[in-house]
């Protein structure tokens, strides 16, 4: 891939990747960062992007995989606040008043369950496709994705009804 | 066949919906621009080539040091046990005797203690005879 090919798949797919990943993690700014560190990371190989699954899945994988590198970070620092100063006892903060119900209820699922079903339903990719990215089976692609479409449907029927 | 269209009726709603509020968050973005993006990139490739140069280095200079320790520190051993004979200061172990130990023989070299002249001889005892000639002449003739 060249600098001219780069430039075009950013400008492409930028945009999706960030919705997607701020899907998986919840959070926007979050997705923003990761996915143009992943950006960067990816520019370092754009060379040998076209491989496999594709730049974008690359690129989404990578993502994901920061974001739950700072993820846990943060816990274990929020951990050591806590254990080290008893005045910090405050929990995470509530989600955003002007979120919707059904992000609301992506943050309610597993990290696991929450990536699958967007892989799933967002990015249309199929379950064999879904448990290649995830390296994961199919099996348990099938079973994260049938418990996040039960705890996503009632949200969404309370959407659809404007409740 | 009927339940699996029944599970993508009702999956496409919630298709519909999440990719509804992906693309909403994803048009809320604003994106960098793709030269700044190269740039970072360039930046990091630098970073990571001067971090590797730096390790190999590091590594290299730390091989030298540890062969020229090891080259240093193999000279003159010293020897295993302290020799008894011929060294001029055997209590610090250095340097080899300038001459061999004599063989323990049995020939006394000169200005031994051992005396080179017959020993004297022993003092006179009571000989034997005149015991016997005391013990022999009581003989009294008896008349």
């Amino acid at each position: 891939m060249t600098d001219d090919e780069f430039e075009e798949f950013y400008a492409h797919s930028v945009k999706p990747l960030v919705g997607q990943v701020y899907l998986m993690t919840g959070d926007l700014h979050e997705a923003q960062d990761v996915v143009q560190e992943a950006f960067v990371r990816a520019w370092g190989r754009r060379g040998g992007l076209d491989r496999g699954a594709g730049p974008e899945a690359w690129v989404r994988t990578v993502a994901w995989r920061l974001a739950v590198s700072r993820w846990r970070r943060g816990r274990r620092a929020a951990e050591a606040w806590r254990r080290h100063s008893h005045a910090h006892t405050a929990e995470a903060p509530a989600p955003d008043p002007g979120t919707v119900a059904l992000v609301d209820a992506l943050r309610g699922l597993s990290d696991r369950q929450r990536r699958v079903a967007v892989l799933h339903y967002v990015c249309d990719l199929s379950v064999d496709q879904v448990a290649h990215e995830t390296g994961i089976s199919a099996g348990t692609v099938k079973t994260h994705l049938s418990r996040a479409r039960a705890a996503l449907a009632p949200r969404l029927q309370e959407e659809e009804h404007g409740v | 066949m009927s339940d699996l269209d029944d599970v993508h009726r009702d999956d496409e709603p919630l298709a519909r919906a999440l990719k509804r509020a992906a693309d909403a968050a994803g048009r809320a973005t604003l994106p960098e621009p793709a030269a700044v993006v190269a740039a970072r990139g360039l930046r990091r490739r630098r970073r990571n080539l001067a971090a590797a140069a730096a390790c190999a280095v590091c590594l290299l200079a730390g091989s030298g040091a540890a062969l020229g320790l090891r080259l240093q520190q193999s000279g003159p051993v010293p020897p295993a046990s302290v020799p008894t004979y011929g060294s001029p200061s055997p209590a610090d172990g250095s340097g080899t005797p300038s001459y061999a130990p004599p063989p323990p023989s049995t020939a006394t070299p000169s200005g031994s203690p051992t005396p080179s002249f017959p020993p004297p001889p022993p003092p006179p005892s009571p000989s034997p005879s005149l015991s016997v000639s005391l013990s022999v002449t009581p003989t009294t003739p008896h008349r």
